[in-house]
């Protein structure tokens, strides 16, 4: 439905929290989703490697969990990000 | 390394939505988010709603991919209107209000109607800071729907399903009992009223329940 809108607000997490940890680069993102959550998960994925351009993060692997017990089947939320390390080359150069 | 995030994805959307809500409750007005598919009838249902309150204290946002032509018929029966062109989007989000609010009057109202873009999928996800979101479904767009929209949060995220043009009951093979149960099966505490937005058949049960919730003389 909109998938665009989801992902350009995983790819500002993303960088905030990449920020905040000081990762030159991030190569996965796992997200989940409530099985209600309506989105569906092809079109997440293109939808953030069309905006994920920029070099500390192309090429990421998103990883999309569906969750389906109790409450959760409406949610959506950014469960991890894993990345490199890089003082020298931290995420803060990029903007 | 690994880093947990634990994050919802739509958190901006989610705390503007709390700004809008606190901005409404300083001012005591209640906001309500209509949703329904194009055609069903959200505009004709804001007219005669409207016809049944003071339209000096009632506010509208109108949301539209494009033109004004929905804004200008609720205006003309004396409401403030503010109109969102979201250009090609396929809802409204909690920003857009935000920025809407600033275009109405606030000391005057006691309730401002959002009028959501025609569509069953997408305005449901996006929380507007409403206090109560309603539904408008109508007798021709056919059977089944509220099963085959089950997943997008439409039926089960609403409080109130209208079930509008049963004036054309008569001249269409359709079961709105039917249609009724399948909802009360998604979402059972959905209250339901079946209306006719033309004659005004059925609209004093739902004129009832407005006032009555929000505390309108």
């Amino acid at each position: 439905m909109h998938e665009l809108t989801l992902a350009s607000n995983i790819l500002n997490i993303t960088r905030r929290v990449a920020r905040e940890n000081a990762l030159s680069r991030v190569t996965r993102i796992t997200v989940k989703v409530g099985v209600w959550s309506c989105v569906n998960e092809e079109s997440l994925k293109f939808a953030l490697s069309c905006i994920a351009n920029e070099p500390w993060i192309k090429g990421v692997n998103l990883k999309v969990e569906k969750i389906g017990q109790g409450d959760t089947i409406q949610e959506m939320y950014i469960e991890s990000i894993e990345g490199e390390k890089n003082e020298d080359k931290s995420i803060k150069a990029h903007s | 390394m690994k880093i947990k995030v634990l994050k919802p994805i739509l958190e901006a959307n989610e705390s503007i939505a709390d700004e809008v809500k606190g901005i409404l409750r300083e001012k005591g007005i209640k906001l309500v988010n209509i949703i329904g598919s194009p055609g069903s009838g959200k505009t004709a249902l804001l007219e005669k709603t409207l016809a049944h309150l003071f339209p000096a204290e009632v506010g509208i946002i109108e949301g539209d991919i494009s033109t004004t032509y929905d804004a200008e018929r609720v205006y003309s029966l004396g409401a403030e209107v503010v109109q969102i062109n979201t250009q090609g989007a396929c809802h409204l989000d909690a920003n857009m209000i935000k920025e809407a609010l600033q275009n109405l009057t606030l000391d005057n109202k006691k309730i401002i109607f959002i009028e959501n873009v025609g569509n069953l999928v997408c305005p449901a996800e996006f929380r507007l800071g409403e206090d109560l979101r309603i539904i408008v479904l109508s007798l021709t767009e056919g059977e089944h729907k509220p099963l085959k929209y089950p997943y997008p949060l439409s039926f089960s995220s609403s409080q109130v399903l209208i079930v509008n043009k049963i004036d054309l009951l008569p001249h269409l093979k359709v079961d709105m009992e039917g249609i009724i149960a399948e909802a009360k099966k998604i979402n059972p505490d959905l209250k339901v009223f079946p209306l006719s937005s033309l004659t005004g058949e059925g609209f004093s049960g739902w004129i009832e329940y407005i006032k009555n919730l929000f505390c309108i003389p």
